[in-house]
């Protein structure tokens, strides 16, 4: 599959409201197969504008594969995906150069990342040389075989799904690893009233297949770019520094969360509040993002473990604690 | 030794330290022997009984019944047993203590009385202090005890109680608290000691020796700049009693002389005190075109009760009557009074503090500075916002000329009159009637009513002047004069007066001086002049002085010529000798100057002893106006907080009114919403953004749709303002100001909005954030300095 996008300069109509319009298309496509989960398929939306990665973690058979279908096809771009195995090698990721003998020359075939949406099932399945070599596309966001540079698509996603039960045979992803990961997500069990919906509806046919695109790689480009002129104020940026800083001072925590999440942690937050139709970000969209953005990167202390205490419930405790930047910060900074 | 027995020992030392500030209550120091002792009695009982483990309830009753036997061994004439008869001998002393309680001003000689009342109180203090510090584990209450010690000498005395008293007691107090601080701490466990010095063997010897560290540094630091605070705030503002804490004039000091340089006169109390005097000090020049000038008068006495004595109904004069609007002509007086009007000017040399302006009676104007004010009622000058020091002033007066004939033509005041009901109600003593009766019968007119009194205090009655009066048994002390008859002047005036107003005559008591001693053209008040006289009010004619006290015994005394044995027969109009029909130079009559040496040695010799008549009252009276100052202040503090909060939310509303700034609009608006909460005790975290504000409010209940918008606009106005490039200008943002506010309020109840009106929390929030704005803003710098590095 190669890329449908056109390379459209992002015309007018491209602001806030039209972000709203189309993301609003784009989740309400996605919600037709992904029942009552808004903030999850909200969040995935959110981080593709971020042009991050998403870790979907959730145990098996709760939609983690469908959510990254769904929101594949609800933009017509290319998409590929992959089934992570123990014997799936780097090259079948990142492409390879192959000798033609017709032209008798070496001939690049491109991997699996050579796609605007990259899916990727149970990454933690795949050796750890595979895993790395998909990490490092994902940051790079260009591919390096035998000495020539690919660039990949714009825009470029990964949503890989890793299962937490299932460990036997696996190589879970190390917590260095996952900071590669924009956002970390836990889809959840659906509640009755969703999962009854959802017997109904795929009780005849798979909602996914009927799914179309509703918007295309040009669109999503230009809404990128719209996300990314959203506005922070100083204090809201020095407030992200305060609670990044604050993982990191924690006792509790082995590890803080990395310069790189609180540079994640803000883009996220303009994606958001694009979303949200908001021309600058809130310390509460600071604060609803401080879970999925970064709770996946801590490492819980010995105390933590012992207290049973997860990354979520230390982060809570430092949101509140950590000030937000009131009417004297802002003052000062004018 | 354990953490409650070293408890109990600080809380002892607390109870010394603060009761060494009593010493401005005496005149010298015979009684801290008492106060060591006494308070060392209690507290080692207390270690004791603790030491065995003895319940709560045996340690107080031990206490208790140590201080009854350590009154009855000191206090008692026999031994530490508490018999029958000793208690009745102490409670002879403890009844003569309470006498002199009633009698004596401040400072007091360490009379027995006074000193066992002091032990047993401090006793009753060390007792509290040491059960609620160690008893109950609540040192920080033992504070109250301490304070109610502290309380007694800046209450009693008339001298400012020395602040190093002030800074003991607080010591002694802070001592305490961080003793049982570090107690509390140590009971958790032994405190581990880092240094070479705490090595095992060391921390093995003295298991519970406790560094004070963990819990001293930082708090000796808070407390040390807590109690500097409490004494340089005061000091810095200005002064609202006549002498501040730091007061240069005589300070609190272990025997101290009465030789001072500044002079303070209160009516009656500090009377004693002058005439006592080693030394005649200047009080007042007075330079008078009068050839002849009576008393200067400071105020008048118009309320008796047996029990107290003569004393002052409170002063009332509203702005309208200051001197500098002139003076209302006395109701009631002939205009053809004779008399001349004289003019006068005076200064005041030693007379510093007075609150009451020395006048001549008779007074029409005075040209004097400050805010000066004239009680009709009284015929008295007074200010209670200045006093007279450094003074300078006019008068002009008008001196009647009593004649006999004059007077004698007075006709009785009719007893339902205003001036009856007010100057001339007095309850009968069965002792006094009789002599009253006995001296007014068959006298018809007023005047021959009053001359008979005046005269029953004549030598010739064996009436004499003495400082030194005797101390009566009957417990009355007006009876006692009347018996002893000795006394000075404070004594006769009271009893005449009284006794006039038994025998149906409008009397008054006058305070104030004598005229002086004429030097070169001026007139010398010092404080031997100090007098006290009786006012009779004959109507027609106005309140006339009387002087019953005997000739020569005071100053610079006059005879009236009214008043003199010569004069004729009262009551019998016109028949005068020339001599009393010309207004007599009575003045001029030479003051015997025996009795005047007399007098001196008298003055001289005259022990700190107290007065009979009841000088409490008076000198509550006269110290009325500082103390209703002194309650103003406190009760200005109290109200500020909530003025200031009203203030700040009227600011708000007219910012929001005025419609300025976007961002100022809605910072203003949020704001009020958030210290309306403070107010109610409704927390509002730091770590709570606007919206999360408001939605939790709105879930407190009370608040209903209409309010749930008018709190979520606030909320949103507020953290655009807050965070956005571009604020929106705000639109009713007043009127959902008000919505949350009355939501808010109604929510919270009654006693909630009435403590949020009266203690403002936010207010004082508010004033320590600008305290450490300061300190905040460099922390905010070094906060910033910290490096910030992208990935």
């Amino acid at each position: 599959m190669t890329a449908h996008g056109t390379l459209a300069e992002p015309g007018p109509g491209t602001g806030l409201d039209d972000l709203q319009a189309v993301s609003a298309r784009i989740i309400g496509n996605i919600e037709r197969v992904i029942e009552g989960k808004p903030d999850a398929v909200r969040l995935a939306l959110a981080v593709l504008l971020a042009e991050g990665h998403l870790l979907i973690e959730d145990v098996p058979g709760v939609g983690k594969t469908k959510l990254a279908k769904a929101l594949a096809r609800s933009i017509d771009c290319s998409v590929r995906r992959i089934q992570f195995t123990p014997d799936l090698l780097p090259s079948d990721v990142t492409g390879v150069s192959v000798y033609n003998q017709e032209t008798r020359d070496f001939e690049f075939k491109p991997g699996a990342v050579f796609a605007n949406l990259v899916v990727g099932d149970e990454i933690n399945r795949a050796s750890p040389k595979t895993q790395s070599a998909l990490l490092e596309c994902m940051e790079e966001r260009q591919v390096t075989v035998d000495g020539t540079t690919y660039e990949l698509q714009s825009p470029f996603m990964v949503i890989a799904t890793q299962n937490p039960i299932e460990m036997e045979g696996t190589y879970s992803l190390p917590e260095a690893q996952r900071d590669r990961f924009t956002v970390r997500l836990a889809m959840g069990y659906p509640d009755p009233a969703a999962e009854l919906a959802m017997l109904d509806g795929h009780g005849r046919t798979d909602p996914l297949d009927e799914l179309g695109p509703v918007s295309d790689a040009a669109q999503v480009r230009a809404l990128i770019q719209t996300a990314r002129q959203i506005y922070v104020a100083d204090p809201v940026k020095r407030y992200a520094v305060d609670l990044v800083a604050a993982t990191r001072e924690a006792p509790e925590l082995r590890l803080g969360g990395s310069p790189r999440s609180t540079l994640q942690l803000l883009r996220t937050a303009r994606a958001v509040a694009a979303l949200d139709g908001r021309e600058f970000v809130l310390p509460d969209d600071l604060q609803a993002l401080a879970g999925p953005v970064l709770a996946h990167r801590l490492l819980l202390g010995a105390d933590a473990q012992i207290n049973h205490r997860g990354a979520e419930q230390v982060l809570a405790d430092i949101l509140r604690r950590v000030p937000v930047p009131t009417a004297r910060d802002s003052r000062e900074d004018r | 030794m354990t953490g409650y027995l070293r408890i109990g020992a600080v809380a002892g030392a607390a109870t010394v330290l603060a009761g060494l500030s009593l010493n401005a209550v005496f005149a010298d120091a015979g009684w801290v022997p008492y106060l060591v002792s006494v308070t060392g009695t209690v507290t080692v009982t207390g270690m004791g009984l603790r030491a065995l483990r003895a319940p709560r309830w045996a340690q107080t009753l031990g206490m208790l019944v140590a201080l009854l036997g350590y009154l009855c061994l000191f206090f008692g004439p026999g031994g530490p047993l508490p018999t029958p008869g000793t208690l009745r001998a102490l409670g002879d002393v403890a009844a003569a203590g309470f006498r002199d309680v009633t009698d004596l001003a401040a400072p007091v000689p360490t009379r027995r009385g006074l000193v066992l009342l002091t032990a047993a109180g401090l006793g009753v203090v060390a007792i509290l202090v040491d059960l609620l510090a160690t008893g109950l584990r609540r040192a920080s209450l033992a504070g109250l005890p301490l304070l109610a010690v502290y309380a007694v000498p800046v209450a009693v005395s008339n001298d400012p109680v020395g602040w190093y008293w002030f800074v003991l007691g607080g010591a002694g107090y802070l001592w305490l608290l961080r003793t049982d601080g570090a107690d509390r701490v140590r009971r958790w466990g032994r405190p581990f000691r880092p240094g070479p010095s705490a090595g095992p063997a060391a921390a093995a010897a003295s298991p519970v020796e406790l560094p004070p560290r963990p819990t001293g540094g930082i708090g000796v630091a808070f407390a040390g700049a807590g109690l500097a605070t409490a004494l340089l705030v005061p000091a810095l503002l200005p002064s609202l009693s006549p002498a501040g804490l730091f007061s240069t004039g005589d300070g609190a000091g272990f025997g101290r002389s009465g030789n001072r340089n500044i002079e303070t006169i209160n009516p009656i109390t500090r009377l004693k005190g002058d005439l006592e005097q080693r030394d005649n000090v200047e009080m007042l020049r007075v330079r008078t075109d009068d050839p002849n000038p009576f008393y200067l008068r400071l105020t008048t006495l118009d309320v008796f009760q047996r029990t107290e004595g003569w004393s002052q109904s409170p002063l009332e004069a509203r702005q309208t009557q200051r001197v500098s609007a002139g003076l209302p002509a006395e109701p009631g007086i002939r205009p053809d009074l004779p008399g001349q009007q004289f003019a006068t000017s005076v200064r005041i040399r030693g007379l510093a503090d007075s609150q009451y302006l020395p006048v001549y009676a008779g007074l029409r104007e005075v040209d004097v500075e400050g805010d000066w004010r004239f009680e009709p009622r009284t015929q008295t000058v007074f200010s209670v916002r200045t006093n007279t020091r450094d003074l300078s002033y006019r008068m002009r007066s008008y001196r009647a000329d009593y004649r006999p004939a004059l007077l004698a033509a007075a006709p009785p005041e009719p007893v339902t009159s205003a001036v009856s009901r007010r100057f001339a109600g007095v309850s009968p003593d069965p002792v006094v009637q009789p002599l009253v009766d006995g001296l007014v019968a068959g006298r018809r007119t007023p005047y021959a009513k009053a001359l008979a009194l005046n005269d029953y205090f004549s030598p010739a009655n064996g009436f004499r002047y003495s400082l030194s009066t005797e101390q009566g048994t009957s417990g009355d002390a007006l009876a006692d004069f009347l018996v002893n008859k000795q006394g000075y002047c404070e004594q006769y005036a009271s009893a005449m007066a009284y006794m006039a107003r038994r025998a149906g005559l409008p009397a008054r008591v006058a305070i104030g001086f004598t005229r002086g001693e004429k030097t070169g053209g001026e007139w010398s008040v010092g404080t031997r002049d100090a007098h006290a006289w009786v006012e009779i009010y004959f109507r027609g004619v106005g309140w006339v002085p009387f002087d019953p006290t005997p000739l020569g015994g005071q100053g610079n005394a006059v005879t009236l010529p009214y008043t003199r044995p010569a004069a004729p027969v009262p009551g019998v109009a016109g028949t005068g000798t020339p001599g009393e029909a010309v207004p007599q130079p009575s003045g001029s009559a030479p003051v015997n100057p025996k009795a005047d040496q007399l007098d001196r040695e008298q003055h001289g010799d005259a022990g700190p002893v107290p007065p009979p008549f009841a000088s409490a009252a008076p000198a509550s009276r006269a110290s009325l106006w500082p103390a209703m100052l002194g309650g103003l202040l406190p009760a200005v503090l109290l109200v500020l907080p909530a003025v200031a909060r009203v203030v700040r939310r009227r600011r708000r509303f007219a910012v929001l009114a005025a419609g300025g700034g976007a961002v100022t609009a809605a910072h203003a608006a949020w704001d009020e919403v958030l210290d309306t909460m403070t107010d109610l005790r409704t927390p509002v975290a730091d770590a709570e953004t606007p919206r999360a504000t408001a939605a939790r409010v709105a879930g407190l209940g009370g608040f209903d749709e209409a309010g749930r918008d008018a709190l979520n606009r606030l909320a949103r106005a507020e953290e655009r303002a807050r965070y956005a490039p571009v604020a929106v200008p705000p639109d009713g943002l007043a009127e959902a100001v008000a919505a949350v506010r009355s939501r808010l309020l109604a929510a919270a109840g009654r006693p909630a909005v009435l403590r949020a009106t009266i203690a403002p929390v936010s207010v004082v929030e508010a004033g320590s954030a600008w305290l450490g704005a300061a300190g905040g803003r460099a922390t905010e710098r070094i906060r910033r300095l910290r490096p910030r590095t992208a990935p």
